[in-house]
């Protein structure tokens, strides 16, 4: 069985695939890529299901060697990549020779970047997904010195072909987000602040949650735990603006004053603690 | 069924059929009835459910129309509402816990807090059924109904650091069993000896409906059911 030696983890890199939607109902998470559309990219330059493992990796600072030959392509953030003297960009195929090391630098821009195999990434698969997520899989994060199988495709895939261009993340977005149920409860004054004010995202995130700094101070009354969904922005009773992402809790007891839709999740992932948000409030279909 | 319910977009991938807002036992069988029903009745849409005590939360499989979604969603839930539960589907069952001081010196910090005597606590965690509501908070985490009123306490305000997997807690008004070690502002007042997870599933066969019944064991038999790699829960629904 080929593997790979993660010589240099960064700060969080895990396997992800589209997660745990059968289970939900008994408070899995759903988990799964936290920029979607990177991931997804990264398994179409692949030609592979849309739904195969891929490396997670945060911000980069990566060092790995591959002890078999195989093919590999990076989506998401900007980083530089080395790999036997040569340098790659995302989006295109690399050839990775034997007991070759692959080099990512630190993010240039963007959070998230997915690499995806010609073959597949071997590991448990829990409750229909190979998704790290503390309690279900064993492992939680890949460690220094740890090891990934993979096993590669029998045929490879032509080098030459039309690149698609490397994204970039700008580090102020518009976000398209929804009215939570209970926007309604708020007061003009708060409404008017999520819909024109300018949000900057905290320090405090993590594949559950994005931390935002400006409060909206409210006197809701308590409520009772409902439903909540990567993309929901809860208010917390101090006021607190938390978005929740990908391996958030499938219940929450604070009140639910925004939603974004997919595609803005995978926008906000990409940006950074000190960059700045909009919320544009959109309507929907009556 | 006779609540009034009502649909809600939330996005357009999301709709959720909201129940008024209380928590209560009819209200948790017609959303089970209503999710049991979704699956049978309306395949092809729905990518996951989730809920809450009053609310069913859909997400639809991406690239559907949300406004036909809705209106298909009425048409079978009038069906629904025309159908009944059956509440003999919902079981009982017995969770053994062990409460000796000596395994959770923690429960002696609730005891003082509360002023109540170790032998009336135990008898009055396990005198009555817990109704399973949902899971949610952590995977396989239940939130219980039925906590008496003298067992009521506020959370810590500092919650711990971590709370061992299979710590029977108790936070305001509610009681639950932490499946898997997590930090957590809960009372600790016992120990459970069953394993909630392994080997890729839940293990335990408790499903939203059903009652919980804790039943106080010694330390002996925790240590010996700790042992067991296979709990068996005909064995123990059998024997004890």
């Amino acid at each position: 069985m080929a593997k790979l030696i993660v010589e240099k983890p960064g700060v969080l890199t895990t396997i992800q695939d589209l997660g745990r939607p059968v289970y939900t109902g008994l408070g899995v998470p759903l988990s799964g890529p936290m920029d979607k559309k990177s991931f997804l990219l990264a398994n179409h330059l692949m030609r592979k299901a849309p739904a195969d493992a891929c490396l997670e990796i945060y911000m980069g600072n990566l060092e790995m060697v591959f002890d078999t030959a195989c093919q590999v392509v990076l989506t998401g953030a900007s980083v530089e990549i080395s790999c036997g003297n040569k340098s790659y960009l995302t989006n295109e195929i690399i050839q990775v020779p034997k007991a070759e090391k692959l080099t990512l630098s630190g993010f240039k821009n963007g959070q998230w970047a997915y690499l995806a195999i010609n073959g597949s990434f071997l590991s448990e698969n829990i409750m229909g997904s190979q998704s790290f997520y503390p309690g279900i899989t064993e492992k939680s994060r890949i460690n220094s010195g740890e090891e990934v199988h993979y096993q590669v495709a029998e045929k490879s895939l032509p080098l030459l072909h039309a690149k698609v261009k490397s994204s970039v993340f700008t580090n102020f977005n518009d976000l398209p987000a929804y009215k939570g149920p209970s926007f309604p409860l708020l007061s003009p004054d708060q409404q008017n602040r999520l819909k024109t004010g300018t949000f900057t995202l905290s320090r405090e995130q993590n594949r559950m949650g994005i931390h935002l700094e400006e409060k909206i101070k409210h006197s809701l009354q308590e409520m009772i735990t409902t439903p909540v969904y990567p993309g929901t922005v809860q208010v917390t009773s101090a006021g607190k603006l938390i978005v929740l992402m990908l391996d958030a809790q499938v219940t929450g007891g604070y009140h639910r004053v925004l939603q974004l839709p997919q595609r803005a999740i995978g926008t906000l992932s990409q940006l950074r603690p000190g960059e700045k948000l909009r919320f544009q409030l959109i309507d929907l279909p009556e | 069924m006779n609540h009034p319910v009502q649909i809600i977009p939330i996005s357009p991938e999301i709709l959720e059929i909201h129940w008024p807002e209380k928590i209560s036992e009819p209200i948790l069988f017609e959303i089970l009835t209503t999710k049991h029903y979704l699956n049978e009745k309306w395949p092809g849409k729905i990518h996951r459910m989730y809920h809450g005590y009053q609310v069913l939360g859909i997400v639809l499989i991406e690239g559907q129309d949300l406004a036909p979604c809705i209106s298909e969603l009425y048409a079978v839930l009038r069906e629904t509402l025309q159908s009944g539960y059956n509440p003999s589907e919902f079981r009982t069952w017995k969770l053994p816990v062990c409460y000796d001081l000596k395994l959770v010196p923690a429960l002696k910090c609730y005891l003082d807090k509360k002023s109540i005597e170790w032998g009336d606590f135990v008898e009055m965690h396990t005198e009555n059924s817990y109704r399973l509501y949902f899971y949610g908070f952590l995977p396989g985490f239940m939130y219980l109904g039925g906590l008496v009123e003298r067992l009521h306490i506020p959370r810590k305000a500092i919650p711990d650091r971590k709370i061992p997997c299979g710590s029977v807690a108790i936070g305001g008004s509610q009681t639950g069993v932490y499946p898997m070690d997590s930090p957590g502002g809960w009372y600790v007042v016992g120990k459970t000896p069953i394993p909630f997870f392994g080997k890729g599933e839940l293990r335990v066969p408790f499903r939203p409906g059903d009652a919980i019944q804790f039943e106080s064991i010694s330390l002996s038999r925790f240590n010996q059911l700790t042992q067991k790699e296979n709990f068996s829960w005909k064995k123990w629904e059998e024997n004890g």
